[in-house]
């Protein structure tokens, strides 16, 4: 055994984990994009429709006004401040950020896998 | 009287106070320094314990709980086994038929949480990269003398992944078995000593503070599909890593499917606990004076330490580059966990990465790296033995 076939042995296997791992992240992509595609929304199709029964018209529906972002921030501010002087810790809110998506943290996210299997 | 002096004298004649050598005792000696470290030091006890038991057992003259002749050449007679063998060659078997590293290797499967790594398939590039310390050590083991086979299974404590170190070791340097098993066990118990300084050293505090973004949701279907998936891959590829792979992915394809919770809860339990046993013991009776007092088992231990340390540097300069080159931010510290010691790796990433910015949560994000590890030194794995095997 020479040299020679030491340096392709290594070469060989970095070339083989390389290859074999980085054929495993297309396959995985695409599974990805396969298995978390949202369904198509099926193409409405166009149907004569029977004449309209004239229905009786609906009692008017009392749409709760939504709720007052400033008043939400206040509630959690207080809930924050009594949770504070329960525990003896001085809290204090510095910022208020809205997040841009819905997204959990990856503790939260974790926490809902875990508890959902 | 007579027949009494007899009899005395045969078992003081049996004894190892007369049998014993100086060798002996300083195996002794050793496994009691092992013991003591399990136990006192926490140094990976549920494996360093059974071995360094095993290594006992195995030392006190005239025992005859191992015999190593028993399995010498290219196949076993196993009717002499079970005839002439003591309780440590029974549990040889098991390490010889390549039965213990499988079930191992199962049930890390049913334990595994693949979620990081398909959520970020990416991670694989650095299980790869960390691969890079085998293949270096191999290059060093050989100028030391070690012929290839041997060079390669020295090499493999790099993949700090203790069942294909063994799987590997007891196919290509059966002699050897002992010594690398036991430099593989103390060195990954050593990681949160050996990597931190290494990832300091390669990275800025600038690239450590960098924040990950949130990995995706992974759903039930992928889980349940990667399994699969790898194992017909790595399989048609590597076919010698087949064994390690495919166990490895049966045992997540159980976890995952979330129908056979009983089997599964077994294999993360009792199975592993039972093959835990028997196979830290029987690695451990290996570790015989005559094939561990010796200047390979330095070099061994020297290789080794040597293997780890280059993992972990390959590990973090890939990491680099893909913080400098890719598209998504990526924290380099990730990169040392691309050696697969589970969950230890992972853990000193987030431990330096918190060190950095406090706020920062490595953890998940080091997951990835680390699973795709424990495949990358399995394809590793099957790569040396279809080389040298």
């Amino acid at each position: 055994m020479d040299w020679s076939f030491i340096f392709a042995t290594v070469i060989t296997g970095l070339a083989v984990v390389f290859a074999v791992l980085i054929f495993l992240i297309v396959l995985l992509k695409i599974m990805g994009v396969l298995l978390t595609a949202k369904p198509r929304k099926k193409p409405a199709v166009i149907t004569p429709r029977p004449a309209p029964v004239i229905a009786k018209p609906a009692p008017p529906v009392s749409v709760k006004p939504k709720a007052d972002d400033l008043q939400v921030i206040a509630v959690i501010t207080a809930a924050i401040h009594a949770y504070g002087e329960a525990s003896g810790k001085k809290l204090r809110i510095v910022d208020v950020k809205k997040r841009e998506n819905n997204a959990r943290s990856i503790w939260g996210n974790m926490g809902v896998i875990e508890s959902m299997r | 009287m007579q027949v009494f002096i007899d009899s005395m004298k045969g078992l003081w004649e049996k004894s190892g106070f007369v049998n014993g050598t100086w060798l002996d005792l300083a195996m002794l000696a050793i496994s009691l320094v092992l013991i003591y470290l399990a136990i006192a030091k926490k140094y990976e006890p549920l494996l360093l314990l059974p071995i360094s038991v095993g290594m006992l057992l195995t030392n006190i003259p005239g025992g005859n709980m191992f015999n190593p002749e028993l399995f010498a050449g290219e196949s076993v007679n196993f009717a002499l086994v079970l005839n002439q063998g003591g309780f440590l060659d029974l549990l040889y078997l098991g390490v010889k038929l390549q039965l213990f590293p499988l079930l191992i290797f199962f049930g890390v499967g049913c334990m595994t949480d693949f979620g990081p790594l398909i959520a970020n398939p990416s991670s694989f590039l650095l299980g790869a990269a960390a691969q890079a310390g085998i293949f270096i050590t191999f290059i060093g083991a050989f100028a030391l003398g070690f012929p290839g086979g041997e060079a390669a299974s020295i090499a493999m404590i790099g993949s700090a992944d203790g069942p294909t170190t063994i799987w590997l070791a007891t196919r290509l340097a059966p002699e050897m078995l002992g010594s690398i098993a036991i430099a593989a066990y103390s060195y990954m118990a050593l990681i949160p000593v050996i990597q931190p300084p290494i990832m300091k050293l390669l990275t800025t505090k600038k690239e450590r503070v960098v924040r990950m973004a949130q990995l995706r949701f992974v759903s039930k279907k992928e889980r349940i599909f990667f399994p699969i998936i790898v194992t017909i891959i790595v399989g048609f590829m590597i076919p010698d890593a087949l064994g390690l792979v495919g166990m490895l992915m049966l045992g997540n394809l159980f976890k995952e499917s979330g129908v056979v919770d009983r089997l599964v809860k077994t294999s993360q339990n009792e199975l592993m606990n039972v093959v835990i046993i028997m196979l830290g013991m029987a690695v451990g009776a290996t570790a015989k004076a005559e094939n561990f007092l010796n200047l390979r088992t330095l070099m061994i231990i020297g290789l080794g330490l040597a293997a780890f340390m280059l993992g972990t540097a390959c590990g973090v300069l890939f990491g680099k580059l893909m913080c400098f080159f890719g598209k998504k931010k990526t924290n380099p510290l990730i990169g040392s966990a691309g050696v697969s010691a589970l969950p230890m790796a992972a853990r000193v990433t987030q431990k330096i990465g918190q060190e950095a910015d406090p706020n920062n949560h490595l953890l998940m994000h080091a997951m990835g790296p680390t699973v795709s590890a424990i495949i990358g030194s399995a394809v590793a794995a099957g790569i040396m033995f279809s080389l040298f095997g």
